[in-house]
């Protein structure tokens, strides 16, 4: 064996995260100005660029571009940033690449809280009129925060977390979530059944500088959580007891894990509804060109969910303009073939 | 090294065991399906609690080392290989590095993987992903993670190192199987010390410096190869009869009929 292979392999023959990361970026910048120029009302660069910078611009396009465009697109990279990142914790925590947020339940209990808003808000006459707006996204998150506290608390075992116990508490408590939601759906009346719909469906329809003042600084907060947590979340690779052989202290990193992936896809849900599979997909998809290590998967995951999300809501508003078809239907006609694809890639690698 | 004390747990079936590990030595935990081998080894590594009882790693109660202290002093090699998603088998060995992070240089931990490859004959797998190698060899790569998690180029400063292998020879071929067990036997030898649970009994007679032979979750015979496998105890313990050959200085042979 001579020296310069040993030096070849010893820095790894090749490291994709250092090409794939910049492509990302610049992916992330082409997907922006894409889903701002591209709606009902076609904008180019040039007004974007005129608008950004107080240049020569009709007042109605600025608005457009300012207020509607611009943080919807912005809430899109928080949003699919936030569930990819959540995906890829939990896949980790779970050690299962087709783990995903909805499984500790933040997802099942924000929507809970919604239908019962939708259908029984009316009737809470002591929240002001201006705050009405907020209601519904604070109890959406409360919520899911709710929902995850009692699946972490049933999964406790001996002071420590029990994570099979979890994904089996998960289910049975999303069923009687996904009941509940059931129940309402029946008691509701015509006009709440549809926005119960339109919100399970998810939708970046409700954008604004004012949801995004929520949304993007928790949405960074915790991505910078789970990558302060990445190296823990390698050793779990091997599994809990390995990682605690390794002198992680795992106990500590899960309860972190689950209440900054609780927290942030809470809140992006509480605004933007339930939107499946990015957290799934992304994840996936990254750690497929890249590799298993979680510092550069976490940034990758977080840059292609954010990728994701504005492709899907800017087809969603271009197909059916000017209406606007909701994000959910096209992120699961996308992500469940790539779903299932995963599964049956999973079981042929498996009978090998 | 490592000192237990009327150690029980009742998860494991482990009934008041006492035993003392050294430093520089090999010692072999016998004994059948369900005796309490891997429950035992978990113990002695800090990795669960007895119920009553206590273990001691280096003068000190294991549970009172800090984590990342004990990881850079002790390793466990599990029987479970499984690695969740796919993984090359350079990245997966320095995990074990983990514990050095922040410590030492990159060059270094890098150095003690490639040792530790070399020692355990994968170093040509270094490239490969860790999921498609065969079994054996992915016992040789988890058994150079746990050897590049406690190595520490030139250490002679007399910290206690430890080692603890579930049946580290069990996927590999008789001379891969003779090559780690010599590989363990010279680990001892430079210092560190070695525990391993093992069902081959002859690699336990000719390698092992110290034999514990576990029956039903209690020590029914312990001391070296030749005192603690006599016929009769092995017999006993297995439920089919033992023979030992002995001729003269080599070490016996063990046969069930």
């Amino acid at each position: 064996m001579t020296e310069s292979t040993i030096a070849a392999s010893g820095e790894g023959a090749a490291q994709p995260a250092a090409v794939v990361l910049p492509l990302l970026v610049v992916a992330v910048i082409a997907a922006f100005l894409l889903s701002v120029a591209l709606g009902p009302i076609p904008i180019t660069l040039s007004e974007i660029g005129a608008a950004l910078t107080g240049g020569p611009v009709d007042a109605m396009l600025r608005d457009i571009i300012l207020d509607l465009r611009i943080p919807r697109s912005l809430m899109g990279l928080a949003v699919g940033a936030v569930l990819a990142v959540g995906g890829t914790a939990m896949q980790g925590l779970f050690r299962n690449p087709l783990a995903d947020p909805t499984l500790i339940g933040v997802s099942g209990g924000a929507a809970l809280a919604a239908a019962s808003f939708i259908v029984f808000g009316a009737s809470l006459a002591f929240i002001p009129d201006g705050l009405r707006l907020y209601a519904m996204p604070v109890a959406a998150f409360l919520g899911g925060i709710i929902v995850v506290l009692v699946i972490q608390r049933l999964a406790q075992r001996d002071g420590h977390t029990d994570i099979a116990t979890m994904l089996l508490a998960g289910i049975a408590v999303n069923a009687v979530v996904m009941a509940g939601i059931g129940l309402l759906t029946f008691i509701g009346d015509d006009t709440q059944l549809r926005t119960i719909n339109f919100w399970m469906l998810g939708s970046l329809g409700g954008s604004g500088w004012g949801p995004l003042s929520a949304v993007g600084p928790v949405s960074l907060l915790v991505v910078l959580a789970c990558l302060a947590l990445a190296r823990v979340l390698d050793g779990m690779m091997l599994g809990e007891r390995e990682a605690q052989t390794l002198g992680f202290n795992v106990e500590t990193a899960k309860r972190l894990l689950i209440v900054a992936v609780a927290a942030g896809v809470g809140t992006a849900v509480a605004f933007c509804g339930v939107i499946v599979f990015v957290g799934i997909v992304a994840p996936h998809m990254v750690r497929i060109a890249i590799g298993p290590a979680h510092r550069p998967l976490l940034i990758g995951a977080a840059l292609l969910g954010g990728i994701l999300m504005l492709l899907a809501d800017t087809l969603c508003r271009l197909i059916v303009a000017p209406a606007e078809l909701p994000i959910g239907i096209v992120t699961s006609l996308l992500g469940a073939p790539f779903f299932l694809a995963l599964l049956i890639g999973r079981s042929r690698t498996q009978s090998v | 090294m490592i000192t237990a004390r009327n150690i029980r747990r009742r998860i494991g079936g482990l009934e008041d065991i006492s035993l003392e590990v050294p430093a520089g030595a090999c010692t072999a935990i016998i004994g059948p399906n369900g005796a309490g081998k891997s429950t035992l080894l978990d113990l002695l590594a800090g990795r669960s609690r007895a119920d009553s009882g206590a273990v001691e790693f280096g003068g000190q109660p294991i549970a009172d080392w800090a984590p990342l202290d004990l990881a850079r002093r002790r390793a466990f090699l599990p029987q479970s290989l499984e690695v969740a998603f796919p993984i090359r088998v350079m990245d997966l060995v320095m995990l074990g590095r983990s514990p050095y992070h922040g410590r030492v240089s990159a060059q270094e931990d890098r150095a003690a993987a490639e040792t530790a490859l070399r020692l355990t004959d994968a170093w040509h797998l270094r490239d490969r992903a860790y999921q498609r190698i065969s079994g054996g060899e992915r016992q040789r790569v988890q058994l150079a993670r746990v050897i590049a998690q406690i190595w520490r180029p030139g250490s002679q400063d007399g910290e206690p190192r430890m080692l603890l292998l579930d049946e580290p020879t069990a996927s590999l071929d008789p001379g891969h199987r003779l090559a780690v067990m010599r590989l363990l036997r010279d680990l001892a030898i430079a210092g560190i010390g070695v525990v391993l649970a093992l069902h081959d009994l002859n690699d336990a007679a000719r390698f092992a410096d110290q034999v514990v032979l576990l029956h039903q979750g209690r020590i029914l015979s312990e001391g070296g190869p030749a005192d603690a496998m006599q016929a009769e105890v092995l017999t006993s313990a297995y439920g089919a009869e033992a023979e030992v050959i002995r001729a003269g200085d080599a070490a016996p042979v063990i046969v069930f009929r």
